[in-house]
């Protein structure tokens, strides 16, 4: 049986992400199955920005895993564990490309994939203008789309997505501005706007 | 501040990360900011289309690859912790011979093993010329033969494997430095084994069926074959002999069967067929579902699916399978999940599978029968009703709540007793 109180507050108030850190770091699989269920989601959704595939971004998420669980020793909880998870997730994706074996985005396979995932309802939800908009992050350099999916989807401060990308906060910045720039220019020579 | 700045907080006043002060300060701005105003609209355009394109990439999360779960076990760990429910397996000491030795794990002979089957091919031989330069004696003569034999049977095995698998691992990428130390057994040269299989990257997890199917375990060798989720299984395999060349092996599970058996979609008779596996040849499997069934991938095709253990011969170390089990107190927010104390319980209304996570793409942890009843131990109502049932071996999983009936209580047993005068029924709870 379930002990009720272990569903509630299962780490006795301290911070359970640091908590399943530790775990992992004496070697406890099972703390990596509730970092996954946790966070697999969200490093899934970074990295299919980064890698403008679902598919390697799948891939790229075992990888990432598999580094979570070898350096989990190595975290001292100076950030948080989502940022250290995401710099761990880039850093991975860094690699593959150095690799090759991100490739260069194919479009149309970014267009199947966003119809095959999506239910009849969601699609007659979502407007054509987002459509739009989507079709155009995915002609954005890899820099641009990172930073935009870690303010608006992983909700991160300036400062943290500086320390995610090992730069600094006004490059952040300007990534931003930049990233709008080229989303308008994208779409104005589509005839739309943003 | 500039007008560049108020512009600057614009995305992160969109993913509400401004700070309390930040925020009130820029509000204040953008009430008198027609310039502004058009830009945040513009942004949250873009806000939009980059979180529904991360959220549909987010929802096809697949469950953690079982190809990681076999590279932990292999990496250098203190003994687990308390919360551990499957810690990572300790290596071989020097000299010790695992007691779950199989016949399936001999496969992994290499080249060291040829050359070390070598050597001793030549001190038996010389021993041999030795005896022969004496035919007075006999008994040498008898005793030189026997080994010449075993010597024979041993270098042919030892051959064959290396040759059969050496090349075909290799290609795969299977063989890299070994880690483990080198044993104190009879060859002590023959201990690496392969240590790492493909990244989950870039390999399927299976191994592919062997080239030339594998003979049945000699004598019927139960010790090497486990039962469901046997545990450890096994003494020392191998037939008399061999025993002094037994290696250290890695601890993996294979599945194996007499005839071609059927390949299930989920652990249930009841569900879809999606393959066969093939008789004779030995499948990896990683993942032992609650049901005693265990998750195959075909070769062929790459589809995961799920065998009985009636059907198929268990060999290797089959006891330390992952055994999903669900983690509500991460699967679900805590302001939609209540916990329960389990006196509720739903009745299951049609065949159905319980998940590891609140969500009908997530990983099934097994199937449940029609008028099967479940313990509530928790519910999340949002975005739909999920319950956190307790299963019959203790574990928890979430099941849909569109599939179940939900009681109130527990309704309180009736028991009948022998006949007495009267006929009287005892209510248990009452006593």
């Amino acid at each position: 049986m379930l002990n009720q109180d272990a569903v509630v507050t299962p780490y006795d108030g301290q911070d359970p992400d640091w908590m399943l850190v530790q775990a992992m770091a004496d070697g406890d699989v099972r703390a990596l199955n509730e970092i996954y269920a946790r966070y697999g989601p969200m490093l899934l959704g970074f990295l299919r920005a980064r890698a403008g595939n679902q598919q390697l971004a799948e891939e790229l998420l075992q990888d990432v895993m598999l580094a979570v669980w070898d350096n989990a020793d190595k975290f001292e909880g100076r950030s948080k564990v989502k940022t250290w998870l995401l710099v761990i997730a880039r850093n991975r994706a860094i690699n593959a490309h150095r690799r090759k074996k991100i490739p260069l985005i194919d479009i149309n396979d970014v267009f199947n994939l966003s119809s095959d995932d999506t239910s009849p309802m969601d699609a007659a939800i979502r407007s054509d203008s987002q459509d739009m908009v989507r079709e155009a992050l995915q002609q954005l350099p890899e820099a641009h789309r990172e930073v935009l999916v870690l303010v608006f989807y992983h909700q991160l401060t300036g400062p943290e997505v500086a320390d995610v990308l090992d730069i600094s906060v006004g490059t952040v910045k300007s990534r931003l501005h930049r990233a709008k720039e080229m989303l308008k220019g994208i779409l104005s020579q589509q005839g739309h706007a943003l | 501040m500039t007008h560049l700045d108020w512009q600057q907080q614009i995305p992160f006043y969109i993913s509400q990360s401004l700070s309390k002060e930040e925020k009130a300060a820029f509000e204040a701005h953008l009430a008198e900011c027609n310039a502004c105003q058009r830009e945040l609209a513009e942004w949250r355009n873009i806000a939009s289309a980059v979180w529904s394109q991360a959220e549909d990439a987010a929802h096809q999360l697949p469950p953690l690859s079982q190809e990681v779960y076999n590279r932990l076990q292999y990496r250098d760990r203190p003994p687990a912790s308390r919360y551990s429910a499957n810690p990572p397996r300790p290596r071989p000491q020097p000299g010790q011979v695992p007691a779950n030795y199989t016949q399936a794990s001999r496969r992994r002979f290499s080249l060291p093993l040829t050359a070390a089957a070598g050597f001793l091919m030549f001190f038996l031989f010389g021993g041999l010329l030795i005896l022969a330069s004496r035919p007075q004696d006999q008994r040498g003569l008898e005793v030189a033969a026997q080994l010449t034999q075993r010597s024979d049977t041993i270098t042919q095995s030892i051959t064959e494997a290396a040759a059969s698998d050496t090349p075909r691992l290799s290609e795969m990428g299977l063989i890299e430095q070994p880690t483990l130390p080198p044993t104190n057994t009879v060859l002590p040269s023959v201990t690496p084994f392969p240590t790492s299989i493909p990244p989950a990257t870039i390999a399927p997890y299976l191994l592919p069926p062997t080239a030339t199917p594998l003979p049945p375990p000699e004598n019927d060798d139960v010790s090497a074959i486990t039962g469901i989720g046997g545990g450890v299984g096994g003494g020392a395999g191998g037939a008399g002999d061999d025993d002094n060349f037994d290696v250290p092996l890695n601890d993996e599970c294979y599945v194996r069967s007499q005839e071609d058996v059927s390949v299930y979609e989920y652990d249930t008779r009841d569900a879809a067929i999606v393959g066969t596996l093939q008789a004779g040849n030995e499948y990896r499997t990683l993942v032992r579902s609650l049901r005693g069934w265990y998750q195959v991938t075909l070769p062929e095709s790459f589809i995961r699916g799920w065998v009985t253990a009636q059907d198929v011969a268990l060999l290797g170390n089959c006891g330390d399978l992952w055994l999903p089990t669900a983690t509500p107190n991460l699967t679900a927010t805590p302001e939609s999940f209540v916990a329960e104390s389990g006196r509720s319980q739903v009745v299951v209304m049609m065949p159905a599978q319980v998940y590891i996570q609140p969500r009908s793409d997530s990983f099934v942890v097994q199937s449940v029968s029609v008028s099967e009843v479940l313990p509530v131990l928790g519910r999340t109502t949002r975005p739909e009703t999920w319950y956190l049932v307790e299963l019959r071996n203790g574990s928890s999983a979430w099941i849909n709540g569109s599939v179940v009936e939900e009681h109130s209580a527990i309704p309180t047993p009736t028991v009948f007793v022998e006949p007495t005068p009267g006929g009287i029924e005892i209510n248990p709870m009452n006593e």
